[in-house]
C-alpha cells in the first residue's frame, strides 16, 4: 500500500519545517487554555506562517481564476454542516422544545436518582446525536444541576455530571453531524447519514448500558427504597414546569415539525432526489434558513449566537492542512498510518483505532480527524480505502472516546469539568483522569472488538 | 460559555415554589391585655370562641395586674406555649403615646415568640369597645410571597366562607430605580433590556406562586376566592390602596425570620400605619 507521490518534488528538509509548524499548532491547541487563546486564533497564525512558508519554500500550487488557491483547501461542506446546524439548533433551542423535553423526562423519574442517572445519560446520548455534544452536555448538566439541588442531592452531581461528559462522546458517535470528526471522516469516506447511524446505534447503545452501570457503581447513585422517601422526591420534581420556557406555542409546535422533518430528511438524503446531489451541507443549511424565517426579525440576535471561533477555526485550519499537504506532511503521516493498516485485517484497525485516540486525549481531536482523513483518502495501493472500510470507523471511535480519558480530550468534556468548577466542586486534571480512565478503556476495549466485528462483516 | 448560563436560567425558572395548605393549629390561645383592654379582650375571646378555627381551643389570660415589666410575662408565655396570642398596640403605655405605633411590649412580643400574634384594634379612648373584623376579606402580605406558605395559609384560614383572600406582592418602585441606575452606568449592559427583563422576572416568580397557591386553595378550602396584586409601586401607598379598596378585614405578614429583619421591613410599616385594621403577624 503507498500514498499518492506529490507531483511537486518536496525537499524533507521543507517537508520536516511544515511538520514543525503543524505540531507546534497542535501543540498550542493542546495548552489553549494555558495560553489564552482561542482556538481560530491559534490556527489562523498558523494558517498565516504556513502560507508564507509555502510561498518561500515553492510549494504552494497557483490560483486559477479569481478566486486564491488557499480558498479551495477549505472544505465547504463541513463548513455547510457546522453553520447550518449551529443556526438550527440555536434557534430550535429558543422555541424551548429541548428544556420542555428535558423536564418532562426529568418529572417522569419522580426524582429517584438512578432512574435521573439512567434518563439524563440516555438524553445525553440522543442529544449529543441529534444536536451535537457540546449543546448537549450543556442542556443536560444545567437541569441536572438544578435538580439534584431541588432534591437535595448535592453530593451526586459530580457523578453524574462526569458520567455525562463521558457519554457526550459516545452519543457522538451515533450519527453522521453528531461530532465533528463524523462529519469530516464521515464526509471523506462518503457514509451516508442513515448507514452511519445503522452502523454505529448498537455499539452507541451497549456503550451507553455499559457506561451507565458502571457510573451507578462507582459514584453509589442507587434507587429510592422508603416509600416516604420516593413520596418526598416525587413531589420536589413536580414543582418543575415545563412549560416555563415556552414563549409561543406556535413556535414550540412548528419547531418541533421542522425539528423531526430536520432528522428526517437528514436520515434519507442519500436516496432523495435532488436533496442527494446537495448533500447534508445543503441540508443542514436550509432548515436553518426555515428557522431563521421564524425569528427574521431577530435573525442578528441569531447570528451573534454562531460559534465563528469554531467555523474560522475550520477555515484556517483546512489552510494549515492544504498546505501541510503540499509539503509532503500528510505523505509522511500517511507512511505511518500506512504501517499500522499494514500490521494486518485485526491489530491494524485496533492500532489505528487506540493510536486515534491517545492522541485525541491530548490535544483536539477535530485536526487529528482532518489529517487522518485526508491522508487515508489519497491511499490508492493496492486500492482506495471504500465507505466501508473499518479503517474508518477505527479512526471515528478512536478520535471520538479519545475525548473520554482527559478533560481536554473532547470540548464536551471541558465543558463538563466547567460546569463541574461552577459549582464548586474539586476535580483536578489528574483526578478527571483517574476517574475516566476505567470508562475510557472498558469503552476502547468494546469499540475495538465491535471494529474488529465490522471488518468481518 | 454564555450557552450555559441560559440553560441554568431556563431550569431554575421553570422550579416553582411548592405550596400545601396546612389549617393553622390555634389549641392554645394566649389572651394579653392590660386595664384599658380587659373589656375588648373579652369581647375578642367571644368572637373567637365562634370561629371554626377555635373550636377546639383552650384561652389563657394574662390580665393587667399580673405585670409591670416584659421579664415578669416572659415566663409565664414561655410555660403556657401558646399557638396563638391575642393582644392590643401600646400595652401600658401611657395614653399621651403616639397611636402610629406598636409599644414595647408588642415590638418585643413579635420578636421574642414563635407563635403568631393577632392584633385587635380598639380605641382606648372608648373602653371596652371592639369592631368585630369583618373576615370576608383578609390580606396577606409580603416583601417576597413565594415560597411563604405559612403566611398564605393563615391568611386562608381565617377567611371567611364566602370571603376573598388577596394576596400581595408589591416590589419597591424606589429601590429598583436604585439598582437601575447603578446597571445604566455599566456600559456593557443593555439598560432598556434589562429594565424590561428584571422587571418581568420580578413579578414572574410571585405570579406564578400564586396561581400554585389559587389551583391548591380551589381544592382545599373551596368556599373561598382568590384575588391578586402583583405590582410595582410605592410600598405603603398601593398596600393603603389596596387594603381601602378591598375594605380589609384582616391584614396578615410576617413578622419573624432569621434575621430578625421582618419586622423592620414593610411589615413594620403597615403595622404602625393600620392602626384601625386588625393584624395577624405570622
Amino acid at each position: 500500500m503507498s500514498v499518492p507521490a506529490d507531483p511537486h518534488i518536496v525537499s524533507s528538509t521543507v517537508t520536516f519545517m511544515h511538520a514543525g509548524l503543524l505540531a507546534a499548532m497542535v501543540a498550542a491547541l493542546a495548552f489553549e487554555e494555558k495560553i489564552h487563546a482561542q482556538k481560530s486564533v491559534i490556527t489562523g497564525v498558523a494558517a498565516v506562517f504556513a502560507l508564507l512558508l509555502g510561498a518561500a519554500t515553492h510549494v504552494l500550487p497557483e490560483s486559477h481564476g479569481h478566486v486564491p488557491f488557499y480558498i479551495g483547501f477549505i472544505d465547504w461542506g463541513v463548513i455547510a454542516v457546522i453553520l447550518g446546524s449551529s443556526l438550527f439548533v440555536d434557534t430550535a433551542t429558543k422555541s424551548g422544545i429541548f428544556s420542555w423535553l428535558a423536564i418532562r423526562i426529568t418529572k417522569m423519574t419522580a426524582g429517584d436518582p438512578l432512574k435521573l442517572l439512567v434518563s439524563y445519560g440516555v438524553m445525553t446520548v440522543i442529544f449529543s446525536a441529534l444536536l451535537n455534544n457540546v449543546t448537549a452536555m450543556i442542556i443536560v448538566g444545567s437541569l441536572t444541576v438544578v435538580s439534584l439541588r431541588k432534591l437535595g442531592r448535592e453530593k451526586l452531581l459530580l457523578g453524574f455530571l462526569l458520567c455525562e461528559g463521558l457519554l457526550t462522546n459516545i452519543g457522538g458517535l451515533l450519527t453522521l453531524i453528531s461530532s465533528v470528526p463524523n462529519i469530516i471522516v464521515g464526509n471523506t469516506a462518503g457514509i451516508s447519514f442513515f448507514k452511519f447511524f445503522i452502523v454505529s446505534a448498537p455499539f452507541v447503545t451497549l456503550a451507553t448500558a455499559v457506561t451507565l452501570w458502571m457510573a451507578a457503581r462507582l459514584f453509589g447513585v442507587h434507587a429510592l427504597s422508603g416509600e416516604e422517601e420516593r413520596e418526598k422526591a416525587a413531589a420536589l420534581i413536580e414543582t418543575f414546569d415545563e412549560n416555563d420556557g415556552i414563549e409561543s406555542r406556535g413556535f414550540f409546535i412548528a419547531a418541533w415539525i421542522i425539528f423531526g422533518l430536520f432528522i428526517l430528511t437528514l436520515a434519507t438524503t442519500s436516496v432523495l432526489p435532488y436533496i442527494r446531489d446537495l448533500g447534508i451541507g445543503f441540508v443542514a443549511m436550509a432548515f436553518g434558513v426555515m428557522f431563521l424565517v421564524k425569528v427574521k426579525s431577530e435573525a442578528d440576535q441569531t447570528y451573534r449566537n454562531v460559534d465563528w471561533d469554531l467555523l474560522l477555526f475550520f477555515c484556517f485550519l483546512f489552510i494549515v492542512i492544504g498546505v501541510a499537504e503540499h509539503a509532503g506532511v500528510l505523505g509522511v503521516i500517511g507512511n505511518g498510518v500506512l504501517k499500522l493498516m499494514a500490521l494486518g485485517d485485526t491489530a491494524g484497525p485496533a492500532a489505528l483505532l487506540w493510536a486515534s485516540s491517545i492522541a485525541s486525549s491530548v490535544t483536539d481531536n477535530i485536526p487529528l480527524a482532518a489529517v487522518l482523513a485526508k491522508t487515508m483518502s489519497g491511499i490508492t495501493d493496492p486500492a482506495p480505502l471504500t465507505s466501508s472500510s473499518n479503517y474508518w470507523w477505527a479512526v471515528i471511535y478512536g478520535a471520538n472516546l479519545g475525548g473520554n480519558i482527559t478533560p481536554i480530550g473532547s470540548a464536551s468534556t471541558l465543558v463538563a469539568v466547567t460546569i463541574i468548577h461552577k459549582n464548586k466542586l474539586e476535580l483536578s486534571f489528574v483526578g478527571f483522569v483517574v476517574k475516566a480512565v476505567p470508562f475510557a478503556l472498558v469503552q476502547l476495549v468494546l469499540a475495538t472488538i465491535y471494529v474488529f466485528i465490522l471488518g468481518k462483516i | 460559555m454564555d450557552n450555559l448560563d441560559v440553560f441554568e436560567s431556563v431550569f431554575k425558572r421553570a422550579v416553582r415554589d411548592p405550596y400545601k395548605y396546612a389549617r393553622p393549629d390555634f389549641s392554645r390561645v394566649l389572651m394579653l391585655t392590660d386595664a384599658s383592654y380587659s373589656q375588648a379582650s373579652q369581647t375578642t375571646q367571644e368572637w373567637l370562641s365562634d370561629h371554626p378555627l377555635f373550636s377546639n381551643a383552650e384561652f389563657q389570660k394574662i390580665e393587667s395586674a399580673t405585670y409591670n415589666q416584659w421579664i415578669e410575662i416572659e415566663p409565664t408565655i414561655q410555660k403556657i406555649d401558646p399557638s396563638l396570642i391575642v393582644t392590643h398596640r401600646l400595652l401600658k403605655e401611657p395614653p399621651e403615646t403616639s397611636k402610629h405605633s406598636l409599644g414595647a411590649y408588642l415590638d418585643t412580643l413579635a420578636q421574642a415568640t414563635d407563635c403568631p400574634i393577632l392584633i385587635i384594634p380598639n380605641s382606648r379612648e372608648e373602653q371596652g369597645s371592639m369592631k368585630i373584623p369583618d373576615l370576608k376579606s383578609v390580606i396577606a402580605v409580603a416583601d417576597h410571597l413565594s415560597g411563604h406558605g405559612g403566611l398564605v395559609s393563615n391568611a386562608a384560614a381565617f377567611t371567611a366562607d364566602g370571603g376573598t383572600l388577596t394576596l400581595c406582592h408589591l416590589e419597591d418602585e424606589d429601590t429598583f430605580s436604585y439598582y437601575m441606575d447603578a446597571i445604566e452606568r455599566i456600559p456593557e449592559i443593555n439598560s432598556t433590556v434589562a429594565r424590561e427583563k428584571i422587571q418581568r422576572q420580578l413579578l414572574a416568580k410571585p405570579r406564578q406562586y400564586i396561581e400554585t397557591v389559587t389551583a391548591v386553595l380551589k381544592t382545599d378550602l373551596p368556599n373561598i376566592s382568590i384575588d391578586s396584586v402583583i405590582e410595582f409601586g410605592h410600598l405603603i401607598d398601593r398596600y393603603r390602596q389596596a387594603i381601602a379598596k378591598r375594605q380589609a378585614g384582616l391584614l396578615v405578614f410576617e413578622s419573624k425570620d432569621d434575621t430578625q429583619l421582618a419586622m423592620h421591613s414593610v411589615g413594620y410599616s403597615l403595622a404602625i400605619e393600620f392602626t384601625e385594621t386588625p393584624l395577624l403577624l405570622i
